[in-house]
């Protein structure tokens, strides 16, 4: 079922101009980022709110660029190191299958803005999180954040690359947001 | 006092103002075409989503606690709330606020509620910058005007207008490029993102249940104005309050298919508390003001109570023939577009929502309406209110009276047809009472339906009993195709009467003769209900009466009377449908001529053309639907008025559809209102028939 929602979700994403990946082990994981960061041209990467067990992935695929880790910036800092980066690597906690889109959840604006800054954002998702739909996620969000016994957290939920039409309906991208957004679904995670 | 000249002035100067008209067509048909497109493809049913949002938006604004319950909720996550009584408390907030926090520049996304108060302004007036970062919004910001569009701030600009602005704004020369102007917007802005001491959002929904704030964008500034700065101010609307997240997933998915037909806008995003920034959360402040502004006094109004229903998608803009030619600078207050004038009455005073008269009560903006809101009604009041404080406009009152017209030139024609053709009586008319000399105006006939019936064979009853309902266009002007209607009813085995009834009344409501229309409602409900309870269905083959007795009567006299009839009111060919196998249908043209079909807008609620287009087929025609999307532009009898607030206004939104017709090389044009064939004959020099007058019927 998972990867059912993983393939309907790569379709739709796909046609809001969104990048998908997948990739069914750590190596590929770090060779699809090295690819990408290499594609892209870039010279530093924000890496934010990966979990714990991905994170040698992450950090394997990124070796020789240099990396900003969001996580250990405080304050304004972090956000001006974040500005500074070409691409991010993020974390989605879902993927939504029929809307074809990432559901992000931060605790930290630092992290949510690794997400809106730079030009590209990888954001990687497991397969095995995909919701069917935009109803199902939001359901699934308002849980997190009912049951969150701390601080709240915010969600974002992300369907492409940042898009305007306010030019004669015409439609351009990364007006402030990424001009590309790249989901790298793991098979694995 | 009403301004009509003024208004009119307007209108002209809209409608001369080079380009504006095409770009604002352009805008508001490819949004139509993306909404339609989505609703298709996504397999979207319209009418479960407007129940779904209607049902959760009414029973958010039935419960009076909610604002209260969202507030303690945000509070409890450390947020702090406002309850502002209007934009002046609002505004007070937020320049205290800025001033405390050492801000003289704020960033904003897009926020309709802060147009409605003025916000930039005002805040500008008090020292604080307020920098739109919304592209749309910049745009007119930096061209000192006002949003044209609720969803396309800038959709009367072209790109050649866009780069001026830019470059005027930027004071460097920016060239005629969309990419080039995305460019210099994004590094413009992005320094003012960062460095930006306090943030202002709008918000589409407040979730209650856990005092969360929800907004949608598309380009993402939203996100970058909420996350970025120390304070993270949300500006809400009231009304905005719901129940549940998936209240606001159905409330957020709604507006972005309604708007754009994007199944979800590329960002939605909830804020439940202000998060750190690098771990730091000294200083960083939530603050959510929750603003009234007129919206009490509305709920508890219930002409207008349901304009709080709104969610701001702007499909209603979409589909508006005359807004979507003279866009929302003439059609708008402060607010665009249909919706903005029950709400322009509300908060901005009656005063300024004269504009009401550019609605020509086409009715379908509550089609395309995602809350299903009774704009049409709305607006109506909203007129009634003008023609109370102002009295009825000659040209309005004259055509008002039309059934009293009809009566009038029916009982001595021919001579009030003769009369009513030389040129010089033309001019007379538009002289004496505001008829435009360019209308050609319906011949009357002599003997009404009723005498034109007596001896007929009115059917045997074998199917059972029909009323047929000719409204004024089969009674006093062609009762040939009432006859028509009878004899196949009659054929197919009704028995058929047409009692003594009045006129459907939509033009009372057209004109804001809302007491009027009750009236006219309440004489048909009354004469109509006893035959319903003998076993009857109404039939009409006027559009418009139908939709009078299936939708606006239940509004007009609501009980158990009105609901009987709606539910057994039907338009004439979805009611003669399944029958059609019992009869022979000839085509009286042709052979070989292919018709040009016209859908009336009154249609659109009711059968989309379907019924009436199978049956032009099974006579042997070939059919063309020939569609813009929205109205004809005549608009029951507005395009018989002379001048900007009548004909000229009704051709503008009539070229669009003359010019497909002319493409269409159809050599005739068929639809089943009386008042669309008018002016596409007018437009176009077609000659434009009912249906049933391009087909014998006969028993099989
Ligand atoms: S009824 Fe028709 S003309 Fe009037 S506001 Fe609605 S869409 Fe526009
Ligand atoms: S009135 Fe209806 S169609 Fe118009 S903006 Fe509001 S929700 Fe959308």
């Amino acid at each position: 079922m998972a990867s059912q929602y993983a393939d309907a979700f790569a379709r739709v994403f796909a046609s809001r101009n969104g990048v998908v990946l997948f990739a069914q082990s750590k190596g590929a994981t770090s060779e699809a980022l090295r690819r990408t960061a290499v594609e892209r041209g870039a010279s530093s990467v924000a890496v934010a709110g990966i979990p714990e067990g991905v994170r040698g992935a992450v950090a394997e695929g990124l070796e020789g660029i240099e990396v900003i880790d969001v996580g250990s910036l405080r304050g304004a800092e972090a956000k001006e190191a974040v500005a500074r980066a070409d691409l991010s690597v993020t974390w989605a906690a879902h993927g939504v299958a029929k809307e074809g889109a990432l559901m992000e959840a931060t605790w930290d604006d630092a992290t949510k803005l690794a997400s809106c800054l730079p030009m590209t954002n990888v954001a990687l998702v497991s397969e095995g999180s995909f919701l069917p739909d935009f109803h199902a996620a939001m359901r699934a969000a308002g849980k997190i954040v009912a049951e969150s016994p701390g601080p709240k957290p915010t969600i974002s939920f992300i369907a492409g690359p940042s898009r305007t039409a306010d030019i004669e309906s015409r439609l351009l991208y990364g007006v402030h947001g990424p001009h590309s957004v790249v989901a790298l679904v793991l098979g694995w995670a | 006092m009403t301004d009509r000249k003024g208004l009119a002035d307007k209108v002209r100067r809209a409608l001369a103002t080079e380009g504006l008209s095409d770009k604002m067509w352009a805008s508001t048909s490819r949004a139509r075409g993306n909404r339609a497109k989505a609703i298709e493809e996504l397999g979207i049913d319209v009418r479960g989503m407007k129940e779904s949002v209607r049902g959760l938006k009414q029973e958010a604004l039935g419960d009076p606690e909610l604002p209260r319950k969202f507030a303690a909720r945000v509070e409890e996550n450390g947020g702090h709330v406002f309850f502002a009584k209007d934009g002046a408390q609002a505004i007070d907030y937020v320049a205290e606020l800025a001033k405390r926090r050492g801000a003289d520049v704020l960033v904003k996304s897009k926020s309709l509620t802060s147009e409605e108060i003025d916000f930039d302004h005002a805040l500008e007036a008090r020292g604080v910058r307020c920098i739109e970062t919304d592209l749309g919004e910049l745009i007119v910001q930096m061209a000192h005007e006002r949003p044209v569009h609720l969803v396309m701030p800038a959709a009367h600009k072209s790109v050649a207008d866009v780069a001026s602005i830019v470059s005027h704004g930027l004071k460097r020369e920016v060239p005629q490029d969309p990419d080039a102007i995305l460019k210099e917007v994004r590094a413009y802005l992005r320094p003012m993102f960062l460095s930006a001491k306090v943030g202002v959002t709008g918000g589409n929904a407040g979730v209650a249940e856990t005092g969360t704030v929800v907004i949608e964008t598309n380009e993402g500034n939203g996100r970058l104005v909420s996350a970025a700065p120390d304070v993270h101010v949300v500006l809400i609307g009231a009304e905005k309050i719901v129940r549940t997240w998936e209240d606001a997933a159905e409330v957020v998915s709604a507006a972005a298919i309604s708007a754009t037909g994007q199944p979800m806008t590329v960002y939605v995003s909830a804020f439940t508390a202000r998060s750190p920034l690098g771990g730091e959360g000294a200083g960083r402040e939530l603050h959510v003001i929750i603003l009234d502004n007129g919206r009490s006094k509305m709920k508890s109004d219930p002409r207008y109570s349901e304009a709080l229903d709104c969610i701001r998608c702007g499909a209603c803009m979409n589909i508006c023939p005359t807004y979507s030619v003279v866009g929302g600078h003439t059609f708008g207050h402060i607010y665009p577009g249909p919706i903005s004038i029950p709400w322009t009455a509300n908060v901005h005073g009656i005063d300024n929502a004269a504009y009401s008269e550019l609605c020509i009560a086409c009715g379908l903006c509550k089609e395309a309406c995602p809350a299903d809101i009774d704009m049409p009604m709305m607006i109506a009041e909203v007129k009634q209110q003008l023609v109370d404080l102002n009295g009825q406009p000659r040209v309005n009152r004259f055509f008002a009276g039309s059934e009293t017209l009809a009566r009038l030139a029916s009982a001595t024609a021919p001579l009030s047809n003769w009369s009513l053709r030389p040129r010089a009586a033309r001019v007379l008319m538009e002289k004496a009472f505001g008829v435009d000399r360019r209308r050609t105006l319906p011949a009357f006939s002599r003997k009404r339906l009723r005498s034109r019936l007596r001896g007929m064979d009115a059917g045997d009853g074998s199917a059972g009993k029909v009323v047929y309902f000719p409204d004024v266009s089969a009674d006093y002007n062609d009762p040939e195709l009432g006859v028509k209607a009878v004899g196949v009813l009659a054929a197919l085995g009704y028995k058929v009467e047409v009692p003594k009834l009045r006129w459907s009344g939509m033009p009372y409501l057209s004109y804001g003769e809302v007491r009027k229309a009750a009236r006219v409602a309440e004489y048909n409900v009354r004469a109509l209900e006893g035959y319903v309870r003998d076993g009857y269905e109404v039939v009409s083959t006027e559009p418009t009466a139908a939709y009078m007795l299936k939708d606006s009567y239940l509004t007009l006299v609501p009980g158990e009377g009105s609901s009987l009839v709606a539910a057994h009111s039907h338009p004439f060919f979805e009611f003669v449908e399944p029958g059609l196998g019992k009869l022979a249908l000839t085509a009286t043209r042709g052979p070989g001529v292919e018709l040009g079909f016209h859908i009336p807008c009154h249609d659109r609620a009711l059968t989309v053309g379907g019924p009436a287009v199978r049956f032009l087929r099974a006579a042997g025609y070939g059919v063309k639907v020939i569609e813009t999307g929205t109205c004809c532009g005549m608009g029951g009898t507005f395009g018989m008025k002379a001048g900007a607030l009548g004909f000229d206004l009704s051709n503008a939104v009539g070229e669009r559809l003359f010019d497909l017709f002319r493409g269409s090389r159809c050599g005739l044009a068929a639809t089943e209102s009386s008042v669309c064939a008018a002016q596409i004959h007018d437009g176009t020099g077609l000659e434009a028939v009912h249906p049933l007058h391009l087909v014998d019927v006969s028993r099989r």
